[in-house]
């Protein structure tokens, strides 16, 4: 077990500190890569850390702090999304954004970046974690796997699924 | 790979990423070099990639930031239950067990002892109420395999949320995905306890009968 990892494990509130310090703006960026609303994002990554505190003399060291908090950012986000309801933008409504009128340059990039917006926020839960781990927090599959709980190749698979989703709905973006 | 092979879209996608080994990625350029349909995909990939490189997060106000532990420390100040509510959890999570336990050979299928035959005759969500109610158990009663149940053990260590497990368990539905996680299952089959279950992580939980090889007989 690293130091920071034993001394927090063991209930040493500097070390809770440093934790903070170090992966809050992760985790928040994460939880709003997930969840795609900025006040949700904030209350999760707060939640999040609370769950981290009241759970850390569990932590075993087996694995990173890093990606322990990392699996409890995923799981309590996940139970938000299930939460909510509704995962997935319709695909009919990310078509209507694709046909709105274009004016002019700058609302044509406004128009392309909520289009972009909303086609990470239509990728099923598990793609859309895995898709920011990778492309935006630059995670290993390895590490992304880890956090998940999958193999490495399960990871990839989630991945190239994203992707492969993005490409379609963003290419159909394009040629309208 | 000869160059007139075309390449997997997964290593297409690898390569528009750039994380193709170097003796792969001249693989693919050769073939790049005439084959339309491939080299436009992987434009087409690459597009992609830039538009999603421009989604931003939004910066909290620094007000946030500034009282970010304060506030998680505000939630977290300790909460003292009365000592009656949390034995008679202790007590009732306790029974819950030993009832289940009991509940499972006797009451499903009598005369039965075979934790197979038990299993094959519920249904998934059946399974899934069992593996929510008591996951240590259930594990031991599918036959999971020893490594399967000590991952569990460890992951309900550091989380202790059942309902997060199941769903890990099951939820997946790309038949790709699921296939490359029965791959990953018989690179492992050797550490496997013979004759006995496996949950397969895929869509739903399934079985398979004992001996029978993992994604034939499932």
């Amino acid at each position: 077990m690293s130091d920071l990892g034993g001394r927090f494990a063991s209930g040493d509130e500097e070390a809770f500190t440093q934790v903070i310090e170090r992966y809050s703006r992760k985790v928040y960026a994460l939880c709003y890569r997930i969840l795609r609303d900025e006040e949700d994002a904030k209350d999760m990554a707060q939640e999040v850390f609370v769950r981290v505190y009241s759970k850390r003399t569990s932590f075993r060291g087996r694995s990173s702090v890093y990606t322990w908090i990392y699996r409890i950012t995923l799981n309590m986000c996940f139970s938000q999304l299930k939460k909510r309801k509704a995962t997935m933008i319709p695909l009919d409504d990310v078509e209507r954004t694709l046909t709105a009128p274009r004016v002019d340059d700058e609302s044509k990039q406004a128009e392309l970046e909520r289009l972009v917006s909303r086609a990470l926020g239509g990728l099923p839960a598990k793609q859309r974690a895995v898709f920011a781990m990778r492309f935006y927090q630059r995670m290993t599959f390895r590490e992304i796997s880890e956090v998940m709980g999958t193999t490495v190749g399960a990871a990839k698979a989630n991945h190239h699924f994203a992707v492969e989703h993005l490409r379609r709905i963003l290419g159909e973006a394009r040629e309208k | 790979m000869m160059a007139d092979e075309h390449p997997a879209r997964d290593d297409l996608i690898d390569f528009a990423e750039g994380e193709t080994s170097p003796e792969r990625s001249k693989q693919i350029e050769a073939h790049l070099e005439f084959c339309k349909s491939c080299r436009s995909y992987v434009a087409s990939v690459e597009k992609t990639l830039s538009f999603l490189g421009m989604d931003t997060v939004p910066e909290p106000s620094p007000g946030y930031w500034a009282y970010f532990e304060q506030r998680v420390r505000e939630r977290v100040r300790p909460q003292h239950r009365p000592l009656i509510f949390a034995l008679a959890s202790g007590l009732a999570a306790a029974a819950a067990v030993l009832v289940l336990l009991w509940w499972l050979p006797q009451a499903r299928v009598p005369h039965m002892q075979s934790t197979e035959i038990i299993m094959a005759e519920m249904t998934t969500g059946e399974i899934l109420d069992v593996i929510s109610e008591s996951p240590y158990a259930s594990l031991v009663l599918l036959g999971a395999a020893e490594e399967d149940i000590r991952q569990v053990e460890t992951y309900l260590a550091e989380t202790e949320d059942v309902y997060d497990l199941v769903d890990q368990l099951s939820g997946a539905e790309e038949e790709s995905f699921i296939n490359s996680l029965r791959e990953s299952m018989q690179e492992n089959e050797s550490k496997r306890i013979e004759g006995t279950q496996y949950l397969i992580p895929g869509d739903g939980i399934r079985y398979c009968a004992p001996l029978v090889p993992l994604g034939k007989g499932c």
